[in-house]
């Protein structure tokens, strides 16, 4: 009898770990889970920000916080703060990213496209506060100038962003 | 067309619909109208005119009123200035160049100038003008940016308070707004702060002037109709006549073809009193054809079809328009 209660219990927090881990993974995964302050108001047409990312190790991370903070301009927005009041997103329409999933993987590609509007204030490798150990790798925070003008002008271009005298 | 189907073998419907498919590409671009793009001005708000002393006192009927100087306002103040200049190249790089206040201003006091030299070489005649056109000769625009800013101190710091309004002058409606107070700091200059501000509130800004514009494409425009009658008319908005089976009242048959005309039925009738009727929030659609092309609509458009409509058995009534901008128009009925 007390081997099924252990046995039972046991099960439980097999399945309870099972269902976080699947939680926190699916989490991890989507697009719009992204981590980014606004560093203060750039010069004309441009954001400072601040995006995080987690990887094995830095220097994915760092890849990866460029692209989160270029995602996060096109699909999510930008939030206010340090005397910048927050950016609206340029493609705020639901299922943007899904509807032209192509474009996107091509756009985000390690190395790709999305890095004509993203500028890192320097090269070296985050430290200190912004490069933290965790268990299964590292999470890195990097500063970076975004071209947000660019950025929107160019997804115009493409038709994936509406132009503001569009119609007229 | 027949060396393609004959080469592809295609079926009588898939010739007809690949036929149908290539003029209309070389005829929708032809027939397609675009929407009348609204003109934005920015000017600075009664508030800021008071606070920085850009005021002009007359005396109306005995009373003393003060109104705001822009004229004043727009030579003396760099920081208004500033930002204006700002303002206006941001919204260029939109798509939406601004109307300059300054140079409205100007340019009415030339025009003024001109029409009073110019006459005609046949008979000397000089321009005609109304009294309702000299009264309307005024800087204008069919969105105005309402702007106030502040530069605030706190201690040692200072910062800047900045409100911008977007107001529809026809529906006096505010569209789009941006408010909030800037990072305080020491060492930067006023202008520096004045610039953070701009930059710092112009992307909402602009994302809720285009949730504005994309509501307008999606639900018609949004207008102010102003029916009235001359003093001499034979009719008021109280007069029964009988139109389409349906006897009432004037006043609700007008009602009834705005219901039919604007899109999706909507309006709000304001005023309905017998000799005044104001009709308010009506959506008008954005295009009308004419000649078998689409063309854009306007307030003025939209009302000539109305005064077409009362022209017409059992009303025979005659009417004249009077347009007060793209989104709005007076019509007077009793003559014209």
């Amino acid at each position: 009898m007390k081997k099924m209660i252990l046995l039972g219990i046991f099960f439980t927090l097999l399945l309870s770990h099972c269902s976080t881990r699947k939680n926190m993974k699916a989490l991890w995964q989507s697009p719009y889970n992204i981590e980014i302050e606004t560093l203060g108001v750039g010069h004309d047409g441009t954001k400072l920000v601040k995006a995080w990312a987690n990887a094995r190790n830095p220097e994915l991370a760092v890849i990866q916080a460029e692209k989160n903070a270029v995602a996060a301009a096109i699909f999510k927005g930008l939030p206010g703060g340090n005397g910048s009041a927050a950016t609206p997103a340029i493609c705020p329409e639901q299922n943007k990213l899904e509807k032209n999933a192509s474009f996107f993987e091509g756009f985000f590609e390690t190395g790709g496209k999305y890095l004509q509007f993203i500028t890192l204030t320097n090269d070296g490798m985050p430290g200190g506060k912004d490069r933290i150990r965790m268990s299964s790798g590292y999470k890195v925070g990097v500063k970076a100038t975004l071209a947000y003008d660019n950025l929107r002008e160019y997804l115009e271009k493409e038709g994936l962003a509406n132009p503001m005298d569009q119609g007229f | 067309m027949h060396i393609l189907s004959h080469t592809l073998k295609l079926h009588p419907m898939q010739k007809r619909f690949l036929l149908t498919f290539f003029l209309s590409l070389i005829v929708l671009p032809a027939v397609w109208g675009q929407a009348k793009k609204p003109t934005l001005m920015v000017v600075p708000s009664d508030r800021f005119c008071l606070s920085e002393g850009y005021m002009s006192t007359f005396q109306v009927q005995g009373t003393e009123k003060s109104y705001p100087d822009y004229r004043q306002a727009l030579q003396k103040d760099d920081e208004l200035r500033l930002v204006i200049t700002k303002m206006g190249s941001i919204m260029a790089n939109r798509g939406f160049p601004l109307k300059d206040l300054e140079q409205e201003l100007k340019s009415l006091e030339t025009q003024q100038a001109e029409q009073m030299v110019i006459s005609s070489r046949t008979s000397g005649a000089e321009i005609y003008e109304s009294p309702i056109d000299r009264l309307r000769r005024t800087a204008k625009a069919d969105i105005i940016l309402d702007l106030d800013f502040e530069i605030k101190r706190q201690g040692p710091e200072k910062y800047i308070s900045f409100n911008l309004k977007a107001l529809d002058s026809y529906t006096s409606k505010q569209i789009a707004g941006a408010a909030g107070a800037g990072k305080p700091s020491t060492a930067a200059s006023a202008d520096l702060l004045l610039e953070e501000a701009v930059l710092s509130y112009m992307d909402g800004f602009n994302a809720q002037l285009m949730e504005h514009f994309n509501n307008m494409f999606d639900q018609g425009r949004e207008v102010a109709i102003t029916i009235m009658t001359w003093e001499n008319a034979p009719i008021d908005f109280y007069s029964e006549y009988t139109y389409d089976g349906i006897t009432d009242e004037l006043g609700f048959l007008l009602e009834d073809w705005l219901a039919e005309n604007s899109v999706k039925g909507r309006f709000t009738t304001a005023t309905a009193t017998e000799s005044r009727m104001k009709f308010e929030q009506v959506r008008i659609p954005l295009y009308f054809e004419r000649r078998g092309r689409q063309r854009a609509m306007d307030t003025r458009r939209f009302v000539n079809q109305l005064r077409k409509f009362l022209r017409q058995a059992p009303f025979h009534i005659e009417s004249s328009i009077h347009q007060r901008g793209l989104g709005e128009a007076w019509l007077i009925l009793g003559e014209k």
